[in-house]
C-alpha cells in the first residue's frame, strides 16, 4: 500500500507506545497554540532529520529501491528529486538544495 | 515541501518532537521557531507568522519516476529492505485517527478516505481520490487559480498543473493535455508540445487523510466521487 499522508507523521510515538483501537493514552505535556494543544511527545531531534543527503542517479539507486516504492517528488525549475516515503517515515525531514535553492522535504 | 528561506535567511529543520492537530511540527535550528508542516507557517517562536513558500510536489512510484525523469535523482537510503511503511497498521485501521483518538465527526467522507489537497491555505480544496480512480483527471477552478490534477492509478502518480492562464476546455487523453483539439502538453511532464508555448508549472499537491485535511482546513471545498 502506498504511504498515504504527510499529515499524520511523527507517529514514531505510536511505534514506541503502541495503542489498540479504543484505548486511551496518557497525555503528554502540551502548549496551547491558537486554541489547539501542541503536544510534546518526543524530544526535538529524536527523529533524525537528514542534513547532508546523498542523491543517486537512477542507475545507482536501482538496487536500493523497489519498483513500487512510493516517492515524494520535488521540482524546482527543471530539476527533480524523489525520496522514498518508506525511508522518510524514519526521518520526516530532508534539508537540501535543489537547483541552487534551499529546500526542505517534509513527510 | 517548502523553500527553506525566509527574508534571505536559510533555515534548516528538524522534527520538533511535537504534534499540533495530529501533524508534524518542525523546528528550525537557527531560531528554534516551530513550524506547521502542513501549512508551512511558523506557529511559535521568533518567526511566528512567517510562511515558507510551498514547492511543487508530486507522488509516484520509483518505477514511474524512472520513466518520467530519467535524469532525476533519488535520495540514498539503506539497501533494499522489506517493502512497506512503518505505519501500515495505523494507515489500515479506520478507527485510529491521530495519536489521541481524534473523533470522526465528519459526515462528508469517511475519516481515512484519501484526498488530494490543493490551494492551501487561502483556497483549499480536497479532491477525493476515489473520483480520480474513476476518471484520471479533473479540472478545478479555485478563487484565483485553476488546476488540472492528473492521476495514474497504476503507479498512483498524482500531479497538479497550474492552468490558470490556459483557456477553458483543457482535457486529457492518453497522457496528453489538449486545448480544444490541439495536443498542447505532455500530461506527465508538463512539457509543451506546441512550439513557442511555455511548459506547464506544477502546483503543490498534498496527499492526506480526509479527517487530517479537514482538521487544518475546515472551510475546505470537497470534490467527491459521487
Amino acid at each position: 500500500m502506498r504511504v498515504p499522508t504527510s499529515l499524520l507523521l511523527l507517529l514514531g510515538f505510536l511505534l514506541t507506545a503502541p495503542m489498540t483501537s479504543g484505548q486511551e493514552r496518557s497525555t503528554p505535556p502540551s502548549t496551547d497554540v491558537r486554541g489547539e494543544p501542541m503536544y510534546q511527545v518526543l524530544q526535538a531531534g529524536d527523529i533524525p532529520a537528514i542534513f547532508d543527503p546523498i542523491w543517486l542517479t537512477l542507475d545507482e539507486a536501482a538496487a536500493l529501491y523497489h519498483d513500487r516504492e512510493p516517492l515524494i517528488v520535488a521540482t524546482v525549475d527543471a530539476s527533480v528529486v524523489g525520496a522514498s516515503t518508506w525511508h522518510l517515515d524514519r526521518h520526516e525531514i530532508v534539508n537540501t538544495y535543489l537547483n541552487g535553492k534551499a529546500i526542505t522535504i517534509t513527510w | 515541501m517548502y523553500a527553506a528561506t525566509v527574508d534571505s535567511q536559510r533555515l534548516t529543520f528538524q522534527a520538533s518532537g511535537a504534534l499540533w492537530k495530529d501533524a508534524l511540527v518542525m523546528e528550525d535550528l537557527e531560531t528554534k521557531s516551530r513550524w506547521s508542516q502542513v501549512t508551512g507557517e511558523a506557529i511559535l517562536g521568533e518567526l511566528t507568522g512567517q510562511h515558507l513558500p510551498p514547492l511543487a510536489t508530486g507522488h509516484m512510484s520509483f518505477a514511474e519516476f524512472r520513466e518520467r525523469y530519467p535524469d532525476g535523482k533519488v535520495l540514498a537510503k539503506p539497501a533494499l529492505g522489506p517493502a512497506g511503511s512503518t505505519y501500515s497498521r495505523y494507515f489500515a485501521d479506520p478507527d485510529r485517527l491521530g495519536i489521541f483518538g481524534r473523533k470522526n465527526d465528519l459526515d462528508r467522507l469517511p475519516a481515512k478516505q484519501l484526498i488530494f489537497g490543493l490551494g492551501h491555505p487561502n483556497d483549499p480544496v480536497a479532491i477525493d481520490r476515489a473520483l480520480l480512480r474513476r476518471q484520471p483527471w479533473y479540472v478545478h477552478q479555485g478563487a484565483e487559480s485553476r488546476w488540472l490534477i492528473v492521476y495514474e492509478s497504476g503507479s498512483e502518480a498524482v500531479t497538479a498543473w497550474d492552468i490558470t492562464d490556459v483557456d477553458d476546455g483543457a482535457t486529457v487523453e492518453t497522457d496528453t493535455i489538449f486545448v480544444g483539439t490541439t495536443p498542447s502538453w505532455d500530461a506527465s511532464s508538463g512539457q509543451a508540445l506546441v512550439a513557442g508555448q511555455s511548459d506547464l508549472s506544477p502546483a503543490p499537491v498534498m496527499t492526506a487523510f480526509w479527517f487530517a485535511w479537514f482538521t487544518f482546513f475546515p472551510e475546505t471545498e470537497l470534490i467527491r466521487a459521487d
